[in-house]
């Protein structure tokens, strides 16, 4: 495991008593699982590949300058409260680039109040909150987590689409051949090397 | 992250399935196995003897399935007739085959699709990722559907069905086989007598539109289809507003439609203006392009095109080729007057005016009042008369200076000789710009301060009071909306008052011509700022 299992909890306390370093280095730790999960959510939401980079940066932004209303103490809710500021972009970040692709870039902004109603019947809004937790994912180590988004961010590109897609994306072999315009014979393969690739990442006895 | 070439990597590669090893074969027949059964599986015995690390591997991709944020596998119905194009064709939708998608517009992917059993072609229309889709999407795309399936239109695109497939509501509609007019005048111009059948048939659909109470308020190239035999039907009712209905929309003053096309009343957010009068404008657009091969307003940003559709005129057709008739200007600049009540006041009377054009008749000319000639002039050459207007002043002031003298002063003459040579070229650069030559306007500002300045120069007595037009002129280039003019004519402004100074300069302290300077140099910088702010503002406005 590239990440020791007390370390996140231990950086947690370190930056919540004030210490920036342990701060930075905490944010440090979290970067490739903030990515891993953009990706993932804002491409199954867009279905098609998007550049999720403003939104991690984001996401990541709003956490550190908000460090501070942060109230919880353990890992499993600084994830979860990481993982919401994330929900709330994406959906902007969707919804913004939807109303821009729909009108070329025309339309003028709802106003505040129709933002409002729309956000009660958006199924987005929704779809955001539901996505924050699910039952399987309450069985595992939130460390583990953080290895994993860790070594998916260290696969070459073709692996880590391959993953997103497939394993993360939930897409069906036929989608994910197209996207990456290559048999689904060769996407299964590749979709298995990948695997394996992850796995011996994992399980290497000491990777960074 | 892209779909590059495979990179390199420990692992042989193996993409074509002749090379992969029984023994890969059957590793990932059971990765898929896991995979899909949602990541609990035994481990077969004999290929946990080839690969040692089984039961790391299927750990692997419990922790995948376990981290993924997406809630579930969706269902089969969904992932297959999704319809977000990327599945092959045929496949089937209903009661009808897809053969192929037509194209994509800002809601809906339109197919090409064949009933299975009355073999008829038909286009289906369905709205893009409609789990995605906001209610007002569907509403609209909903309300399309509606308006358009109760038209009957020999130039209307003919809705046949709607529904709803496993969510996803879709519309079918007539199959039109041929090509958008955009796409058409991609090709190359048309001719003017079939620019003007075309537009006779779109506007009498487009009339029967309104009489029906609907608008259809994004009337472009692209929302007409031509078919092989060119007759035009108007289609994509996606921004049609009923006239009854729908009241909630309108008190939202949102902006939608394509800006090239787009009327000022809509441009500018003013709904309780919206009407037929509305789609004239758009017809006008249409007929412009068609006879002329450009939009009325073609600008390199939504933003500019949007600040020239309310404050400039569109050059005249006939500017741009002379080929152009000037009954079918009028026509056409009559369609894109400013204010709705000036425009044909509907599309049938429209259709009639071309019909006379056709037939040789002399077209409903409408009395031609000196007064909206005079507006459409000085919004359409709004530089050269805000030019003229200032030379007049100048030029009236120096009369009266001169009539309490006996004879002419000295200066009469030059400063007359001087001001009649900057209309001359204000004039010639005025129709350049129209011409479509746009550095003109920097010439233009080069121009004004060299002739303020030699006119200065020719003035007569302590100049001091003078050096005040340059602060008139640095203001008055803020009426490009850039900044770049601007910043110009302050340079010019500054140097020409440095050249001045040793010249007309009267004996006065040291430090004041450094204080006039800076002063101009702050004006142009407050300028500047405004005009930065305004385009951000309007930015800001269309959302662009």
């Amino acid at each position: 495991m590239s990440v020791p299992p007390s370390e996140l909890q231990r950086l947690l306390e370190q930056a919540r008593s004030g210490d920036a370093a342990a701060r930075d280095r905490l944010f440090e730790l979290c970067r490739n699982y903030v990515g891993v999960i953009a990706r993932a959510q804002v491409e199954s939401w867009m279905r098609a590949k998007v550049d999720a980079s403003d939104l991690v940066q984001q996401t990541l932004l709003e956490a550190h300058r908000g460090f501070d209303n942060f109230t919880g103490s353990t890992d499993a809710e600084w994830l979860a409260w990481l993982k919401q500021i994330l929900g709330n972009n994406t959906r902007d970040f969707v919804r913004h680039y939807r109303t821009a692709k729909r009108q070329t870039g025309l339309e003028v902004q709802p106003r505040a109040s129709e933002r409002a109603s729309e956000s009660v019947s958006d199924p987005l809004a929704g779809l955001a909150a539901s996505s924050l937790s699910t039952p399987s994912q309450l069985l595992m180590a939130h460390e583990q987590e953080l290895a994993l988004a860790n070594a998916i961010s260290q696969l070459s590109d073709d692996y880590q689409t391959v993953l997103q897609l497939r394993s993360l994306q939930r897409l069906p072999f036929e989608d994910v051949a197209e996207r990456m315009q290559r048999s689904r014979q060769a996407t299964q393969m590749l979709w298995m090397r990948a695997i394996q690739k992850l796995e011996s990442l994992l399980n290497a006895p000491d990777s960074t | 992250m892209t779909a590059a070439p495979f990179s390199p990597d420990p692992e042989p590669e193996s993409s074509a399935s002749g090379s992969v090893s029984p023994e890969e074969q059957a590793l990932l027949n059971w990765l898929l196995e896991i995979h899909e059964q949602g990541g609990t599986a035994s481990i077969p015995e004999e290929l946990a003897c080839q690969y040692p690390r089984l039961p790391q591997l299927l750990a692997c991709v419990q922790a995948l399935q376990a981290f993924s944020p997406v809630e579930t596998i969706p269902p089969a119905g969904m992932s297959d007739n999704s319809l977000t194009g990327s599945e092959a064709f045929p496949r089937s939708f209903g009661p009808y085959d897809l053969l192929g998608e037509l194209g994509r517009g800002g809601m809906g992917v339109v197919y090409h699709g064949q009933h299975r059993v009355l073999q008829s072609r038909v286009a289906i229309k369905v709205i893009r990722t409609s789990e995605f889709a906001s209610p007002e999407e569907v509403r609209r795309f909903r309300q399309e559907g509606r308006a358009a399936s109760r038209l009957r239109h020999a130039n209307i695109v003919q809705v046949h069905d709607a529904g709803e497939m496993d969510g996803t509501p879709f519309l079918v509609m007539q199959f039109v086989d041929g090509e958008t007019l955009a796409q058409r005048l991609r090709r190359g111009p048309v001719d003017q007598e079939t620019a003007v059948a075309l537009m006779i048939a779109v506007a009498s659909a487009v009339d029967y539109l309104h009489q029906e109470s609907i608008l259809h308020r994004d009337l472009k190239p692209a929302n007409i289809l031509l078919d092989a035999q060119s007759v035009p039907f108007v289609s994509d009712f996606g921004l049609a507003k009923l006239f009854d209905v729908d009241q909630e929309r309108t008190a939202s003053g949102m902006l939608l439609g394509t800006p090239a096309y787009m009327s000022p009343e809509q441009a500018w957010g003013k709904p309780e203006q919206v009407g037929p009068a509305t789609d004239v404008y758009s017809l006008g657009a249409i007929l412009y392009e068609l006879l002329t091969g450009v939009p009325p307003f073609q600008e390199k940003t939504p933003l500019d095109q949007l600040l020239r559709l309310r404050d400039a005129e569109p050059r005249p057709p006939r500017a741009l080729d002379r080929q152009i008739p000037v009954e079918l200007e009028q026509i056409c600049l009559r369609c894109l007057e400013k204010q709705p009540q000036d425009r044909y006041h509907s599309a049938a009377e429209l259709a009639e005016d071309l019909q006379r054009y056709r037939r040789g008749e002399p077209i409903t000319l409408r009395p031609r009042d000196w007064w909206n000639a005079l507006r459409r002039w000085v919004r359409r050459e709004a530089p050269l008369v805000s030019h003229l207007a200032g030379f007049a002043v100048m030029a009236l002031i120096e009369q009266l200076a001169d009539l309490t003298s006996a004879g002419h002063r000295p200066p009469y003459l030059p400063v007359m000789g001087l001001l009649l040579l900057w209309t001359v070229l204000s004039v010639i650069m005025q129709k350049l710009l129209l011409r479509g030559f746009d550095s003109v306007k920097l010439v233009w500002i080069v121009t004004d301060g060299i002739l303020f300045t030699t006119a200065v120069a020719c003035a007569e007595g302590p100049v001091e009071s003078l050096i005040v037009g340059y602060s008139l002129l640095i203001v008055a280039s803020a009426m490009w909306y850039e900044e770049f003019p601007v910043l110009l004519m302050t340079l010019v402004s500054f140097l020409a008052y440095l050249v001045l100074l040793p010249i007309r300069g009267a004996p006065q302290p040291v430090h004041y011509p450094l204080i006039v300077g800076g002063i101009l140099m702050v004006i142009g910088g407050v300028v500047m700022a405004l005009v930065r702010r305004i385009r951000q503002l309007l930015k800001f406005q269309t959302g662009g």
